[in-house]
């Protein structure tokens, strides 16, 4: 592999603006990032932790082996929705290690609307459960939570990808021979329920655990029965009388050793992929990252640059560097593990779509992971282009990208527009992981292209093609507003439409945690269902 | 009697011991061109001496009694290996004198003066006599055959309080009891009558006036079988535990020159009236403030202690000790031995200090023995080496030399302090500690002085909260595995949150050593960490790291760096305040067991340690009171009073008299008294 010579000087002006421009982003993100993981109101917390619970990223701190990384996903979910009052969508999911293994973690927040799912926090249940059954990884479900938000409930509770699809999940996963473990730590009123009920295993906490399908105020609505809510659904109970609940942990720090010992012994192997070879840093500091993109969207810069600053020893085997040059296709190390990477340079023209597809079917045939990093404004367009056949040499790129058999991992560094998106495998392709930087931008054009497509229809449909100026400004307002706002990173990470805005001097770390992962998931194999007695 | 005077030169040396003296007794071979074989028990098979020697012979079990006491087994490997001597060490058989006839019948040299000797100053009382004879004067007490209680409890009457009662047949501190109140002599009688009994065969005892604040002198002889003999000065042994020295020196400070040459006098003309022929050593009480010595008994063999003197005289004690019993003649006469300089020895044994010098045993997991100019260690175990409670706790010593008295005390500090002994509690500490009690730097120390300047037992000086964090980082970043190649471990506690100030946190309860269990967190990644102990945020580092078995950071921009050993999750940290041991323990280490805490009772009597039940002073159903003794236990060659916690009934008796109980045994339950009439 040759190493890539940087073209780049960081004491340029240009390196010295962007890097400026861009450490506001940073900064927004920071700020953010803060609010969305630490949970709901002081009070609530304080409220909490009197109750001797613990505060749910802590619980999992305890729960990871102490030194190891925790890949949180989508941490802004729901970002300024429901009045900016469901951090992180009130749900922590990520991929950690416990007791040796590789595991995805599900942990309610009840500091926030006390654990209750919205239509997000659905959305990210369910994304959590995807990875595992993709990787698959045991899903170890910390449960604190009271079922769906009911004033939420046409968009929580009835449709294909709503609330039952996770239980639904939850036992196709087991069937198939993923565990599913639970430590319940607070009350689990209906659907809560049916998380612990559905688990192969459970622990539940003396005191403050509850299982019960209907609460006290439910019970005595429906058959007029006075009963409390430990006799109901407590953990003693459930332990010595109906046996729903496995091991009574006598507090919570116990509970989760127990399920540390439990994931011990739940004899999962993965794959060896460990690198043969001791890994080298990149030689150009990731940390430039921000000072290589350009601030001004209309200067390109070149792909290579983020390469450098991203793979190990900045060593690339390029594919084709002289054909499809708005394509940058080659080879890398990440953290050890080899990956094909596919970067933009520029719009996709036919050829570069054919060398795009032509590559990825390589690293299908080598069992390559592929990465795609997203900065494309679309396929290419005009008479010549179509002549061209741009149409079905676009296509042929997507078709290689859809079908391949190897893990993709997605990274939207800057605009991902139309159906560039869709060849640089965006949301709808189901990569494995997509992560966006702080500047990335997802939507069908971009805001200018936007406004401009939409005055020119409207000018397009008056006869004498005299528009009223005050008309054609409000157009231009109205598309630019939406796209600006619907085209902000925020406003996608906190639909899901990724697994998480991450700074690009961390995008290193964790596409080598990605890599590490899908690579040593094991091939499908044979595994019994439990069905709980 | 059949006596042998000529015996027959050897070019094989059988040595029949273990441990340090063993490997010492090698090289001394070697150096005289000797091949030499080793024999060893099922404990010692992997043994540091066993690999030295040039053949190891397998004598039997681990206990004493069946392998390195069996005298016909040893006889029987000289035989089969054609070893013409035997060198006894100490300890065993090394005062033995049917042993030594045993040897002179089968034709082997016993590397050690003539069995009659032995025999003679083997009995505390004929010892005596022929002191008297000698014209060395010999402590007050009773020496007399009648061994009735009535006769001892007369004569202890007439010697009064204090008086030391001592096996007969012992030495090194066995069987030995200081009665300081009358009123107990009985109990202290039956217990040194029963330690005499099981450890020497025999339960003769004799009693002896206690010289208050007295000092343990002794004078090193030596004596070829042509009759000449010289003395090589003396040795102050007087810093003892439970009996037992542990820090010696030659020469004795602090004694005036006409005293000593009078103590010279006195021993060498006792070990010539008698003929001795080898090395040996006489023994006094030198009582500081009459200036008076008293005899208290001659050692017929090589000495723990003997590399002091070789240090001031620069002779050789084990090869000359071969070089006799090889038929030759001393090469030097008294004026040719000069005493120069100061040597001081420290014993490192396998101990609890803190814990009334509870045996320990375990495995070495690192070990590094000091170096340098004038110091020298003589052990007997490596890394790797297994401590069991079947011999004595001594591991090894540390011997060093220098010009004078004051420079000796802070060398043996230093290589004391240099001396890596990890996965087993040595002693070092506690040396270190009394080599700087004002008392012994003044050389005005005695054998009370531990209980004196200890009167509570010794403690160690408590780490501090900076030495837990220290080591509870050093072990969390030795355990981390930051040069893995997969970045889930050599990312440390990554988390996509931290450049917004929210860093994980890794919960861990910290086992330190001497304290109680601690909460510790360690916060960061990447040489950046947060420390607390306690709740209590205690260090901040950057660039954190490890570098040669030190642990490296930057606290406030000074940097730091700490020499520290791992082993079996444990950080052997060295620290201004000693040695800090912290065990971080994962979270299903703590709290998985915590169920099982019902189970501990305070209403049993448990065996604190690996050993062999002496005896059983209870029975079922019988009422007993709180602080009763309930079982006696020998553990590395101690007597231990195992008492009753709690006035009751006894319940049940799990042992018996001959059982070997592992350690946390249930030996003896009890139910308490108020129980019985709460259900009552």
């Amino acid at each position: 592999m040759a190493i890539i010579s940087s073209e780049i000087n960081p004491n340029s002006e240009l390196f010295r603006a962007n890097q400026e421009q861009y450490e506001e982003l940073l900064a927004l993100w920071r700020s953010r990032m803060k609010v969305a993981t630490s949970g709901g109101r002081p009070a609530l917390l304080e409220r909490h932790q009197s109750r001797g619970k613990i505060l749910v990223r802590d619980r999992i701190d305890r729960l990871v082996d102490a030194g190891t990384a925790f890949l949180e996903l989508s941490p802004m979910a729901a970002w300024g929705q429901y009045d900016n009052e469901l951090p992180s969508a009130g749900i922590v999911t990520g991929i950690g290690i416990v007791s040796g293994y590789s595991c995805v973690i599900i942990a309610n927040d009840a500091t926030v609307k006390g654990g209750s799912f919205f239509h997000e926090t659905v959305k990210k249940h369910i994304r959590a459960q995807e990875i595992a059954e993709a990787q698959r990884l045991p899903v170890l479900y910390l449960v604190d939570c009271g079922g769906a938000y009911l004033p939420e409930q046409d968009r929580v509770f009835p449709d294909r990808d709503h609330f039952g699809n996770t239980f639904f999940r939850q036992c196709q996963l087991s069937a198939a021979g993923i565990p599913q473990i639970s430590v319940v730590f607070g009350g689990c009123t209906a659907g809560g329920a049916y998380i612990p009920a559905l688990s192969d295993q459970v622990i539940m906490v003396e005191g403050n655990a509850r299982i019960h399908l209907g609460g006290p105020s439910i019970v005595k609505v429906a058959i007029n029965e006075d009963v409390d809510g430990e006799t109901l659904g407590g953990a003693r109970m459930h332990t010595t009388v109906s046996g729903v609940n496995d091991h009574l942990a006598a507090d919570e720090e116990q509970a989760l050793a127990i399920l540390r010992d439990i994931v011990a012994d739940l004899n999962m192997e993965r794959r060896d992929i460990t690198p043969l070879n001791p890994i080298q840093k990149p030689l150009y500091d990731p940390a430039e990252l921000i000072g290589v993109i350009n601030h001004d969207k209309k200067i390109p810069y070149d792909a290579r640059e983020i390469i450098a600053r991203l793979v190990d020893g900045s060593a690339f085997q390029e594919f084709k560097p002289e054909w499809g040059a708005s394509l940058v296709c080659g080879w890398a190390k990440i953290h050890g593990q080899p990956v094909g990477i596919l970067g933009n340079n520029g719009a996709l023209f036919s050829e570069s779509s054919l060398k795009g597809a032509h590559f990825i079917q390589l690293c299908d045939q080598r069992n390559i992971p592929l990465l795609f990093l997203h900065n494309i404004t679309g396929f290419m367009v005009g008479t010549e282009a179509e002549r061209g056949g741009i149409a079905k040499n676009s296509a042929k790129m997507v078709y290689a990208m859809s079908t391949a058999r190897v893990p993709r991992l997605s990274l939207v560094i800057g605009g991902s527009y139309g159906a560039g998106n869709y060849g640089m495998c965006g949301r709808g392709f189901r990569p494995d992981f997509l992560f966006a930087w702080p500047s990335a931008q997802v939507a069908t054009m971009s805001a200018d292209i936007a406004s401009n497509v939409m005055l020119e229809l409207r000018r397009s449909k008056q006869a004498d093609g005299d528009v009223p100026k005050e008309e054609l400004d409000e157009i231009e307002k109205s598309v630019r507003d939406q796209y600006g706002t619907q085209s902000d990173p925020y406003y996608a990470t906190s639909r899901l439409w990724d697994d998480g805005i991450i700074a690009p001097e961390q995008s290193r770390d964790v596409l080598g945690l990605c890599l590490t992962l899908v690579r040593s998931t094991p091939e499908n194999d044979k595994f019994s269902p439990v069905y709980r007695m | 009697m059949n006596k042998k005077v000529e015996q027959t030169p050897f070019d094989k040396v059988l040595i029949a011991n273990r441990g340090e003296i063993a490997v010492r007794i090698i090289k001394a071979c070697e150096a005289l061109d000797l091949a030499t074989v080793a024999v060893f028990s099922d404990a010692d098979r992997e043994a540091l001496y066993v690999t030295l020697a040039d053949y190891a012979v397998h004598i039997g079990p681990a206990d004493a009694a069946s392998s390195y006491l069996n005298m016909d087994t040893i006889i029987e490997a000289a035989i089969k290996t054609g070893a013409g001597a035997i060198h006894p060490g100490y300890g065993f058989l090394a005062e033995n004198a049917e042993f030594a006839r045993k040897c002179e019948d089968a034709g082997i040299v016993f590397i050690g003066p003539k069995a009659e000797i032995i025999e003679q100053m083997g009995s505390k009382i004929q010892a005596k006599a022929l002191a008297i004879a000698s014209n060395v004067p010999v402590v007050p007490g009773y020496h007399g055959e009648d061994q009735s209680l009535s006769c001892l409890e007369a004569a202890a009457l007439e010697i009064g309080a204090p008086l030391m009662i001592k096996a007969s047949a012992g030495g090194g501190g066995r069987g030995m009891r200081l009665v300081t109140d009358l009123t107990v002599f009985r109990d202290e009688l039956a217990l040194a009558q029963k330690e005499a009994l099981s450890a020497f065969g025999d339960p003769t005892v004799l009693l002896e006036r206690y010289v208050v604040n007295g000092r343990h002198v002794e004078v090193q002889v030596l004596g070829d079988r042509a009759g000449n003999g010289v003395h090589l000065y003396d040795r102050d042994c007087s810093i003892q535990r439970k009996h037992q020295k542990i820090i010696e020196e030659a020469p004795a400070p602090n004694i005036h020159p006409s005293v000593k040459e009078k103590m010279f006098e006195a021993a060498l003309s006792l070990s010539t009236d008698i003929g001795y022929d080898s090395a040996g050593t006489v023994e006094f009480m030198y009582d500081p403030i009459s200036r008076e010595f008293y005899f208290l008994e001659m050692n017929t063999r090589l000495q723990v202690e003997h590399p002091v003197t070789e240090a001031i005289t620069g002779i050789d004690l084990v090869q000359w000790q071969i070089r006799i019993a090889l038929g030759e003649e001393l090469s030097f006469r008294q004026e040719d031995i000069a005493c120069i300089g100061w040597a001081m020895e420290a014993r490192i044994t396998a101990e609890d200090p803190a814990e009334n010098y509870m045996p320990a045993t375990g495995i070495i997991q690192g070990y590094k023995e000091p170096s340098g100019a004038n110091i020298r260690v003589d052990s007997g175990v490596v890394q790797g080496s297994e401590i069991s409670h079947f011999y004595d706790s001594m591991l090894a010593k540390v011997i060093v030399s220098a010009d004078n008295r004051r420079s000796a005390i802070r060398r043996l500090k230093k290589a004391i302090d240099a001396y890596l002994i990890s996965g087993i509690q040595t002693n070092s500490e506690f040396l270190i500690d009394i080599l700087g009690l004002d008392d012994f730097v003044t050389a005005g120390h005695h054998t009370g002085l531990l209980e004196q300047a200890f009167p509570d037992g010794w403690r160690k000086s408590e780490i501090s909260q900076g030495d837990i964090a220290e080591a509870s980082l050093a072990l969390f970043l030795f355990n981390s595995k930051q040069d893995s190649a997969d970045p889930w471990s050599s990312l440390g506690a990554w988390r996509v949150g931290e450049p917004a100030g929210k860093s994980a946190i890794a919960y861990f309860t910290a086992v330190v050593e001497g304290r109680d269990n601690l909460p510790v967190t360690i916060q960061g990644r990447a040489g950046n960490y947060a420390v607390t102990v306690d709740s209590k945020r205690v260090l901040q580092v950057k660039n954190a790291g490890f570098n040669d078995g030190q642990l490296i950071c930057e606290l406030d921009g000074l940097r730091i760096s700490r020499a520290v050993t791992f082993n079996n999750n444990q950080a052997c940290l060295q620290s201004a305040s000693g040695l800090a041991l912290v065990c971080l323990l994962k979270p299903e280490q703590v709290y998985l067991e915590r169920s099982n805490s019902q189970f501990e009772g305070g209403n049993q009597v448990t065996a604190p340690m690996p050993g062999l039940i002496v005896d059983i002073l209870a029975k079922k159903g019988e009422q007993v009171t709180a602080g009763d003794t309930l079982v006696i236990l020998e553990a590395m060659k101690l007597m231990q009073k195992l008492v009753s916690p709690v006035t009751g009934i006894i319940s049940g008796v799990h042992f018996a008299a001959g059982d070997t109980p592992e350690k946390g045994a249930i030996l003896i339950s009890i139910d308490p008294e108020n129980k019985l009439e709460e259900e009552a």
